[in-house]
C-alpha cells in the first residue's frame, strides 16, 4: 500500500489546528489512513490504494477539515492559453492546467514532489497510465503543442543533465530514460510538449526539459498529465491542482484543441450519483432521513440535494473510486464512524455441512493416528531437488511457478513422501520408532480440467524404526482398507525410489489408489536417513469417489 | 515366603554355581550373565543368604606401553651400544632415539662422550653381548614374574612398568544356597497361557512400579489443524456449509469475478504466484454467461455502476496462479451454491518476504452469508463474534479499509490481552458489480481473516512457521491435546 509522510507542523498549519498527536491517531485511520510511524515532526502514513487524493499533506489536511464540518471547494480562472492536440500512440491523452501566485517554500515544493511520485508508482501504474510533469510557466511561451516526433531528430537538455541529447539518447543515457523507457521505445515516434519557441519543455513519461525546471523562486506552475487512461490523467490533474489551490495558489484553465473538438482543463466540476435512500438504509441497517445522510456527506467533501427521497450526491472532483451509489454509502458510513454501527450476528436458519473432503480426512486421520502416527503438517510448495532428484524420479516442470521467491519454494508438490522423508532427516536425533503422517492437498496436472491441473486429497506416512519392515506397514493398510470397507489388490511394483521388489500399488479393480514399499536406501542416504523406512501414499480423492460409486 | 521367591535370574546363577562346584569368580560368569546383572542378582541372593561373597585383592606389576615399546623394540640405550660398538660416532650424527639412548647410557655409565666423539665404556663393552638390567627386569614383568624393589623402582621411574590392583569377587553357595529346590522356590515374572490357566500353582514376582520407562507416544492429530477443526466445527454449528476451491485457480475467479480490474492497483494489493507451464486455463461453455457480465461490469458497468471503463481481456482471466484469497472460493459458490451461509478454512500463497510472522502460505478463514434483508450491522455483528468466541478477544474494533470487491470494506482488529490489538483481516459487503454479474440481488456479507494469526494470539506462539509448519517430531509428540 502507499506510504507518504506528512510534516506535523505543516499538518496543523494548513488546516489551522492544534491536533494532539492522540487525536490523529483517532482520526487518520478513520480515513483509510493508517499511521505506520511517528518519529519527531514526520508522521509515516500508508494510504488505501483507492484514495490517491489522500497522497499528500494538502489531501489529508482538507480531508481533516471536512470531517469537522467545513465543506472545501475549489474553483478556476479561464486562461487565455492554449494546448494544441495531435495524435500521440504511445499516450494518447493529456490534459494541462496552470497555477499561478504560489508561494513556494521547501516543505511546499518536497509535499508536491512527493505527491507527485506516489501517484506516479501507484495510481500511474509506474508512469503507464499516467504522468505528470510540472515546469515553471514563466520558462515557456504559449500556445504548447502535444505532438509525437522522431526521437533521433528532436532534442532537449533533460532535467539533471547539463548537454542537450536527442530524445533517443536521453532514453540511452539518463536515468529517467533507463527506468521508463520501455514505455515509448516500442513507438517511431515519441510523445514531447512543445512551446511557442519550437523548444520541447516535456518529454513524458521519462523527463522535462532544464529549461522550464521549478525552483523556490517560482510563483506560476504549469501542469501536464499524460497517460494511456483518460479518467487517470484527469483525476491526476485535479488531485495536483487542488493541493496546489491549497498551498494558496490560483487554479487556472487551459484550453485543450484536439481533432474530437475543445475542452477545458482542469475540469473541477463534480459528476453526480442518484442514490436513493432507501438503498442506503437497507445497506446499513438503519433510518437515516436525507438531512442526515445530507451532513455526512458533506463531511466527505461532497454536495448534494435531495429530490423525491433521491440524494443527488456530487463527490469532489478529486475523487475518481465513485463507481456506483454504494460507494457513497460508504463515504456516509465512515462520516459517522463504522464503530458507531450496532454488532448483530443475523437469524438466518440454515443446516451446517462440512465439505465431503474434508469429512472423509478426518476419518482417514482418525484411522492414522489410531495406529500411532503423528500428524505432521508440510508447505504445499517443494522444489524439484526434493521432489524430483532425492526421489530418482523423472523431473516435471509442469507445476513450476514462474516467480519463485526461495529456492526451496518452486513447485507445488504432486505427492507428499518427499516431504514426510525431509520432516524424518531433521528429527535424527529423536528416539525412534518413528511414525509420522500427513493428510493434505496434491496438484497433478490434468488437460481436461480448466485449470488444467486438479487439486487431489492424499494421506502418506513413514515408518521407520531400527526392525523396520514392510509386513508391518501392510498388515496396517489391510486394516485401514478393511476399516473402510474395501479391500483393495497388493500388486508389486518396482519404482524408483522403493527398493525393487518391494514396492507395490494397490488397486481396486483398474484404478490405482496407492502404494507403498520400503525406501531405497540410496535416497535414505540423501536424506541421511540410517535406519529401515516404509512408506505410503494413498489417493484419499479418487477412494471416496470409488467408495460413492 | 514371597522374600524367598527367586527371580529367574536369580535362579539361573544359582544353578550356575551348581554347575561350578559350588563357587566361581564373576569373570568367570560374563559368558552367561552381564556383569551389572551378576552384581545386582548377588546382592539380593545374599539377602536371602543362599550365597556368599568373597574379595581377594592382588597387587600386580605390569608393563606400560612405553614399557610393552621398549620390551618389544629394545631400549634405546642398546640402540646406541650398537652404534657405537665398532667406532666411536660424533654426538651431532646420532639419530634422535640414539641420543636419548645416550642420555640413558650416560647415566649408567656405559658410554661417554670426548670431543662430541660418543665411545663405549669399559662397562658398556660388558653389556654388548649380555642383557642390562632393565632388559632384565622386562623380561622378568612380561613373564609375570617378580622383580626386586629396586629394579621396580628403576623401571617405574622410566615409566616403563605400573602396579594394578586386581580384586578378585567369588561367589559361593550357602548350605541353604546348595539345597534350595529351584523349582519350587522360582516366582513367575512374564505370565505365560499355562500360568494363567494354574495360577494357583505359581507365585507372581512383584514389580518395582515406580522405576521410569520410556514414553510411548499416542498417534496425536496436528495440533494447529486441531485448531481449525475447533474453528471449523463453530461455524457448522452456526449454520455455515463448507466450501472448497482448486489450488491452482484461473485469475478470473481470484480477481476478474472479483472486479478487480485487469492492469491496476486494485488487483495487485497483494502478490500472486503465477503458474510457469501451462501459463493458462480454459473457460468452461457452461459459464460463458457469467464471463460476459463480469467483462460487462469491468468495461462499462453493471446496474448502476459505471465500471472500471476499460478494454477487458478474456485471455489474462484465463491466466495460471496459484489461489492467493479464499475469495476465490466464494466467487466461485457465488455462481454454483445457493446455500445462504458459506465458509473455507484453507491455504492462500502470496509471494511475501519469510520472517517470524510472514511465510508464503497460510490460512484464511473465508466466508460470505447472503439474503435480501442483510446490513452492514450484520456483518459488524459477525465480525465481532469471531473476534470474541473464536480468538478470545476481549474486544474489537473496526476500521474503513479498501478492497475492489467490497463497500463498505471494514478492517477487525481485536484486542488481545497479552499483544494488544492485532489487524486479523478484512470483510465488507460485496460489491453489486460481483453480485450481479451473478444474477444475485441478495445482499452479500463477505470475510476474510488471517487465521494464522487468531490462532498465534490464541495459542501464544510468536512464529508463524513453528505454529503452521513445525518441523521438530519432538514438539509434537510432547504437545498437549487440551
Amino acid at each position: 500500500m502507499p506510504t507518504i509522510q506528512i510534516g506535523y507542523r505543516d499538518l496543523c498549519q494548513l488546516t489551522g489546528k492544534e491536533y494532539e498527536p492522540e487525536e490523529l491517531y483517532d482520526l487518520l485511520p478513520d480515513m483509510k489512513c493508517e499511521i505506520e510511524e511517528w518519529e519527531g515532526d514526520i508522521i509515516t502514513v500508508e494510504v488505501t490504494p483507492d484514495r490517491p487524493d489522500l497522497f499528500s499533506t494538502e489531501g489529508v489536511a482538507r480531508a481533516l477539515l471536512a470531517s469537522g464540518g467545513e465543506l472545501q471547494e475549489y474553483f478556476t480562472q479561464e486562461s487565455q492559453h492554449t494546448l494544441d492536440v495531435e495524435t500521440v500512440d504511445a499516450r494518447p491523452y493529456i490534459a494541462c492546467a496552470e497555477i499561478q501566485n504560489l508561494q513556494l517554500t521547501t516543505p511546499i515544493i518536497k509535499s508536491l514532489m512527493q505527491l507527485q511520485e506516489t501517484l506516479h508508482a501507484t495510481f500511474g501504474r509506474q508512469r503507464e497510465t499516467m504522468a505528470i510533469g510540472l515546469h515553471d510557466a514563466s520558462a515557456l511561451r504559449w500556445p504548447l503543442t502535444y505532438t509525437a516526433v522522431e526521437p533521433a531528430n528532436a532534442t532537449m537538455q533533460p532535467l539533471e543533465m547539463d548537454e542537450t541529447l536527442a530524445l533517443s539518447d536521453i532514453v540511452a543515457k539518463h536515468q529517467k530514460g533507463k527506468d521508463y523507457g520501455h514505455l515509448v521505445k516500442q513507438y517511431s515516434n515519441y510523445p514531447v510538449i512543445i512551446d511557442a519557441d519550437n523548444h520541447i519543455v516535456s518529454f513524458p513519461p521519462i523527463i522535462n526539459s532544464a529549461q522550464t525546471e521549478v525552483t523556490l523562486n517560482t510563483t506560476d506552475i504549469c501542469i501536464d498529465v499524460t497517460g494511456t487512461d483518460s479518467t487517470s490523467v484527469h483525476t491526476a490533474l485535479n488531485i495536483l491542482v487542488t493541493a496546489c489551490a491549497d498551498r494558496g495558489g490560483t487554479i487556472r484553465q487551459v484550453t485543450c484543441h484536439s481533432l474530437d473538438g475543445h475542452y477545458m482543463t482542469p475540469d473541477l466540476s463534480r459528476v453526480t450519483i442518484p442514490t436513493n435512500i432507501s438503498y442506503i438504509n437497507s445497506i446499513l441497517g438503519t433510518h437515516l432521513t436525507a438531512q442526515h445522510i445530507q451532513t455526512a456527506l458533506r463531511q466527505m467533501n461532497y454536495t448534494s440535494q435531495n429530490t423525491n427521497n433521491i440524494i443527488n450526491a456530487s463527490p469532489p472532483p478529486y475523487r475518481s473510486d465513485i463507481l456506483h451509489p454504494i460507494d457513497v454509502i460508504e463515504d456516509c458510513v465512515m462520516a459517522y464512524g463504522l464503530n458507531t454501527f450496532a454488532c448483530t450476528v443475523p437469524h438466518i436458519a440454515t443446516l451446517g455441512k462440512e465439505a465431503p473432503i474434508e469429512q472423509f480426512s478426518t476419518t482417514i486421520r482418525d484411522i492414522w493416528s489410531g495406529f500411532g502416527y503423528q500428524e505432521i503438517s508440510t508447505p504445499l510448495l517443494s522444489n524439484a531437488k526434493e521432489l524430483y532428484n532425492n526421489m530418482n524420479r523423472p523431473k516435471s516442470n509442469i507445476l513450476r511457478i514462474s516467480n519463485p521467491v526461495s529456492d526451496t519454494y518452486t513447485h507445488l508438490r504432486d505427492m507428499l513422501l518427499p516431504q514426510l522423508l525431509s520432516f524424518l532427516s531433521q528429527n535424527t536425533h529423536v528416539t525412534y520408532p518413528q511414525k509420522v503422517y500427513e493428510c493434505a492437498d496434491i496438484v497433478t496436472h490434468r488437460t481436461q480440467a480448466a485449470e488444467k491441473s486438479l487439486t487431489k486429497r492424499h494421506v502418506a506416512g513413514c515408518y521407520i524404526a531400527h526392525q523396520g519392515d514392510v509386513n508391518t506397514v501392510k498388515g496396517e493398510l489391510q486394516g485401514f482398507y478393511t476399516a473402510l470397507g474395501r479391500q483393495p489388490q497388493f500388486v508389486t511394483k518396482n519404482t524408483p525410489y522403493y527398493i525393487d521388489g518391494r514396492g507395490a500399488e494397490l488397486k481396486i479393480k483398474d484404478t490405482i489408489i496407492g502404494e507403498f514399499g520400503e525406501i531405497h536406501p540410496q535416497v535414505l542416504q540423501r536424506y541421511g536417513l540410517t535406519l529401515p523406512c516404509i512408506g505410503f501414499e494413498l489417493d484419499i480423492h479418487t477412494l471416496q469417489t470409488l467408495l460413492q460409486s | 515366603m514371597s522374600q524367598q521367591l527367586l527371580h529367574p535370574v536369580e535362579r539361573a546363577l544359582l544353578l550356575a554355581l551348581r554347575q561350578r562346584e559350588g563357587q566361581a569368580t564373576v569373570s568367570e560368569l560374563t559368558d552367561e550373565f552381564d556383569q551389572s546383572q551378576i552384581m545386582r542378582t548377588a546382592d539380593w541372593l545374599e539377602e536371602k543368604e543362599l550365597i556368599t561373597r568373597q574379595q581377594e585383592t592382588q597387587e600386580k606389576v605390569q608393563l606400560t606401553n612405553r614399557g610393552k615399546d621398549a620390551y618389544g623394540d629394545g631400549v634405546p640405550e642398546r640402540a646406541l651400544l650398537q652404534r657405537v660398538q665398532k667406532q666411536q660416532v660424533p654426538v651431532s650424527q646420532l639419530s634422535e632415539r640414539e641420543k636419548i639412548g645416550l642420555a640413558q647410557a650416560a647415566k649408567q655409565q656405559l658410554a661417554t662422550v670426548i670431543e662430541k666423539q660418543v665411545q663405549l665404556t669399559e662397562k658398556g663393552k660388558q653389556y654388548l653381548n649380555t642383557s642390562l638390567p632393565v632388559e632384565k627386569g622386562l623380561r622378568k614383568v612380561d613373564e609375570g614374574k617378580k622383580v626386586d624393589t629396586e629394579t621396580y623402582a628403576y623401571l617405574q621411574e622410566r615409566g616403563l612398568v605400573t602396579e594394578e590392583t586386581h580384586v578378585t569377587r567369588t561367589l559361593l553357595l550357602s548350605k541353604k544356597g546348595q539345597s534350595i529346590d529351584l523349582e519350587t522356590a522360582t516366582g513367575t515374572t512374564q505370565l505365560s497361557t499355562n500360568h494363567i490357566q494354574n495360577w494357583e500353582d505359581y507365585h507372581f514376582l512383584p514389580y518395582d512400579m515406580t522405576k521410569p520407562v520410556e514414553t510411548q507416544y499416542p498417534g496425536k492429530k496436528h495440533p494447529y489443524l486441531q485448531f481449525l477443526r475447533r474453528v471449523k466445527q463453530q461455524l457448522i454449528a452456526m449454520g455455515f456449509k463448507e466450501m472448497t476451491s482448486p489450488l491452482v485457480e484461473l485469475e478470473f475467479w481470484n480477481f476478474d469475478a472479483l472486479f478487480q480490474p485487469q492492469g491496476h492497483p486494485a488487483r495487485e494489493l497483494h502478490d500472486k504466484f503465477e503458474i510457469a507451464k501451462p501459463g493458462y486455463g480454459t473457460m468452461p461453455k457452461e459459464k460463458q454467461s457469467y464471463v460476459h457480465q463480469v467483462k460487462k461490469a469491468h468495461e462499462e458497468g453493471i446496474g448502476e455502476s459505471c465500471g472500471w471503463r476499460y478494454r477487458w481481456s478474456q485471455k489474462k482471466a484465463k491466466r495460471l496462479m496459484i489461489r492467493s484469497q479464499n475469495t476465490a472460493a466464494s466467487a466461485r459458490a457465488l455462481a454454483e451454491d445457493t446455500h445462504p451461509k458459506l465458509f473455507t478454512i484453507n491455504r492462500v500463497l502470496r509471494p511475501d518476504t519469510i520472517d517470524k510472522t510472514h511465510f508464503i502460505e497460510f490460512y484464511q478463514m473465508e466466508g460470505i452469508v447472503r439474503g435480501p434483508e442483510l446490513t452492514l450491522q450484520h456483518l459488524l455483528g459477525y465480525l465481532e463474534h469471531f473476534g470474541k468466541e473464536i480468538a478470545g478477544a476481549d474486544a474489537v474494533t473496526f476500521r474503513p479499509s479498501y478492497f475492489p470487491f467490497t463497500e463498505p470494506s471494514v478492517e477487525l482488529f481485536i484486542h488481545h490481552p497479552q499483544l494488544g490489538w492485532i489487524e486479523v483481516g478484512g470483510a465488507g459487503i460485496f460489491r453489486p458489480e460481483v453480485t450481479q454479474a451473478f444474477d444475485i440481488s441478495d445482499t452479500v456479507l463477505a470475510w476474510g481473516l488471517g487465521i494464522d494469526r487468531l490462532a498465534m494470539a490464541q495459542l501464544n506462539v510468536e512464529d508463524i512457521r513453528s505454529l503452521v509448519f513445525p518441523h521438530d517430531l519432538a514438539y509434537l509428540r510432547d504437545s498437549q491435546v487440551i
